[in-house]
């Protein structure tokens, strides 16, 4: 990996952030995590991330809110939703508005490393041929 | 051969097999019911690990699935036997609301550890995980002599790529965290002695023996090949904050004693020698894992539902001693298959039974079907053997034959059809210990023999499998049964069916003996 991607994670219970920073720091991944959406969007507008693990279920700014201002800014950047209330439907609409992948709660960290890291191979692939 | 093909091709059922028809499809649901509510504290004690990432959510789905289910196997009780159940459902409302307070946060026990001390003697465990905590702050020196120091991202994910794995992705989670120390080989209780400090205890199996609990607070790691998170080693690990991998297969044949290593036990991956960045991220990002306030009130919510490997209270306790529960359920379970099979198995194949010992409780049954062979070893007129023929000859006293029904008399052996039933009867808990014998498997199930006896002596007796001779007394098998039952059957040598199975009733009637002879000796 030429330089360590960055990844946000926005996720309003603090287990997970707390969790997954570690987790994905093993991976050579920077990582920054927020609790609330506004100061993730407004960190957003200073700073592109490459990946954004997102909750959906939040106050004042859900997760599909923030995949919707992610796409807006940048089509690049790959949003992958958490959720613990998985269903089809919300898996359904998040994949049709752009996110990369969706992850039901309780999950490993492993299974979201999986996932980040396709969508690491995914960047590099889009960066090689852009 | 579905069960309905095989009821419509044996000769017409009595009046009585048609009832009794329609009371087992009842029964299947119970006990798909209570299956799913065993696997639902085998889905908890998972979780309780500490290597998901879980929410609030799921901890409130998780006991409303318990009710739910609870709910569902009281009501199937009441309709398989009616009444039998009915003060049960006050006893779920009771404890419903406890859980909603706890859930509400206003539960005085949330932020409790879980309640192993049960079992064990509360002072020594507590003395133990103190000096476990002191030790802890011991065995990681260099973290903790350099307070501030950070490693980035990119070098430890560089220092994780390149550092040799002797394990990687084997086992599960019992308790996250990260620690460094010698191997230690554990194979028998002896080894516990001169347990080496800061060693990485590495053992085929453990109990939790007064042994362990006294050797715990010198261990840095644990990695168990054969074990389970539902165990009670997993909550041993949890409260004295031992990393520990459950299910690492292989792990002591692969780590040779002495040698230094790394358990990542939060991603089940063990590193050759002291990875000292690990170790250092850990101690500053991952320190508390496990121990969040969502695995707290996790740790709560499955205390106060309480646990089939702590169920107290005997099979005829009345709702209002059941203290949790996974008791209550466990109870109104376990009432309605004793009440179910002396009904049902009275009346079965024309059996004549001596209903008072029934009452009592299971004490014998095996499952076959008459109308299939053993493919292999076949003998009679109609080129198939009968394989409960073979279990009954090995239950007539030797010089006995012809003179007795030994299923009716001695040793009170019952056919049995149908494989639901005997998981059922598994189920039960108490009074039943599997024999390691699988008769052989038809079309519409395989034919288990499983025989009555109290605890876990039968199995000590037998020479059998005692770890899973527990298991079946603590009611987990319902959980495992398939897969038993495939690997079992695969393990009878082919030609050799007919031989075991007389063995197995041979060993089934001394067991039946031999209680009887302690029973009477007891007075």
């Amino acid at each position: 990996m030429a330089h360590s991607l960055e990844v946000l994670v926005l996720d309003d219970e603090p287990i997970v952030g707390k969790r997954l920073k570690p987790a994905l720091e093993k991976d050579g991944y920077v990582v920054e995590v927020f609790e609330d959406g506004r100061s993730a969007l407004a960190r957003l507008q200073e700073k592109e991330f490459d990946i954004v693990v997102t909750d959906v279920r939040m106050d004042e700014v859900d997760g599909i809110q923030v995949l919707e201002a992610v796409q807006r800014m940048s089509t690049r950047i790959k949003v992958i939703i958490i959720t613990g209330y998985a269903t089809v439907e919300l898996a359904r609409e998040a994949l049709a508005k752009g996110a990369f992948d969706f992850i039901a709660k309780p999950f490993k960290p492993l299974d979201l490393r999986a996932v980040i890291e396709k969508a690491a191979r995914e960047l590099l692939v889009n960066q090689t041929h852009g | 051969m579905s069960f309905w093909r095989w009821l419509f091709r044996t000769p017409r059922p009595a009046r009585a097999d048609l009832a009794l028809t329609l009371r087992l499809t009842r029964l299947r649901r119970l006990n798909r019911c209570y299956r799913e509510f065993l696997g639902f504290f085998v889905d908890g004690a998972e979780k309780q690990g500490g290597g998901f990432i879980l929410d609030r959510q799921y901890i409130v789905s998780l006991a409303e699935r318990a009710f739910r289910l609870g709910y569902e196997i009281i009501f199937h009780a009441n309709v398989l036997r009616p009444g039998v159940a009915l003060e049960s459902y006050a006893a779920l409302d009771r404890f419903k609301v406890a859980i909603r307070d706890l859930l509400a946060a206003k539960g005085r026990r949330a932020d409790d550890r879980p309640n192993i001390e049960a079992a064990e003697n509360e002072a020594s465990l507590a003395e133990c995980a103190r000096d476990r905590a002191g030790s802890a702050e011991r065995a990681s020196p260099s973290a903790a002599s350099t307070p501030g120091r950070e490693v980035s991202p990119s070098q430890l994910g560089e220092a994780c790529r390149h550092r040799i794995k002797l394990i990687e992705n084997r086992g599960v989670v019992a308790c996250p965290g990260v620690a460094s120390g010698r191997i230690a080989l554990v194979g028998s209780e002896a080894d516990l002695h001169g347990f080496p400090e800061h060693g990485v205890l590495v053992a085929p199996r453990l109990l939790p023996t007064p042994a362990l609990m006294r050797t715990l607070p010198r261990v840095a790691a644990m990695l168990v090949e054969e074990a389970a998170p539902a165990d009670r080693i997993a909550a041993f690990a949890r409260a004295f904050r031992i990393p520990t991998l459950l299910g690492v297969s292989g792990a002591a044949r692969r780590l040779p004693p002495g040698e230094l290593v790394t358990v990542d036990a939060t991603d089940a991956v063990v590193y050759s020698g002291c990875f000292e960045e690990l170790i250092l991220h850990h101690h500053l990002h991952g320190g508390s894992q496990g121990e969040e306030p969502e695995y707290r009130l996790l740790n709560g919510v499955l205390e106060e539902l309480g646990s089939p490997l702590l169920v107290m209270a005997p099979p005829g306790a009345a709702p209002e001693d059941r203290q949790t529960l996974c008791e209550t359920v466990h109870g109104v379970h376990t009432t309605t298959l004793h009440q179910l099979a002396a009904d049902l198995l009275l009346t079965r194949e024309g059996m004549a039974l001596p209903s008072p010992a029934f009452a009592e409780g299971i004490r014998g049954v095996y499952l076959s079907t008459p109308t299939q062979g053993v493919e292999g070893e076949a003998e009679g007129v109609s080129g198939t053997a009968d394989p409960s023929a073979w279990v009954l000859a090995g239950l007539v006293p030797a010089g006995d034959e012809g003179k007795t029904t030994p299923a009716a008399t001695d040793a009170r052996g019952v056919l049995y059809r149908s494989e639901e039933c005997v998981t059922a009867l598994l189920g039960a808990g108490e009074r039943v210990v599997l024999l390691d014998a699988v008769v052989a498997g038809g079309a519409e199930g395989n034919h288990v023999m499983v025989w009555g006896s109290e605890g876990s002596q039968g199995s000590r007796e037998t020479g059998l499998d005692r770890m899973h001779a527990e298991a079946v007394r603590l009611g987990l098998v319902a959980v495992r049964a398939t897969r038993t039952v495939a690997a079992w059957r695969e393990r009878i040598p082919a030609g050799s069916v007919r031989e075991t199975l007389t063995r197995l009733g041979q060993l089934a009637r001394q067991t039946t003996l031999e209680t009887k002879a302690a029973r009477w000796a007891a007075g």
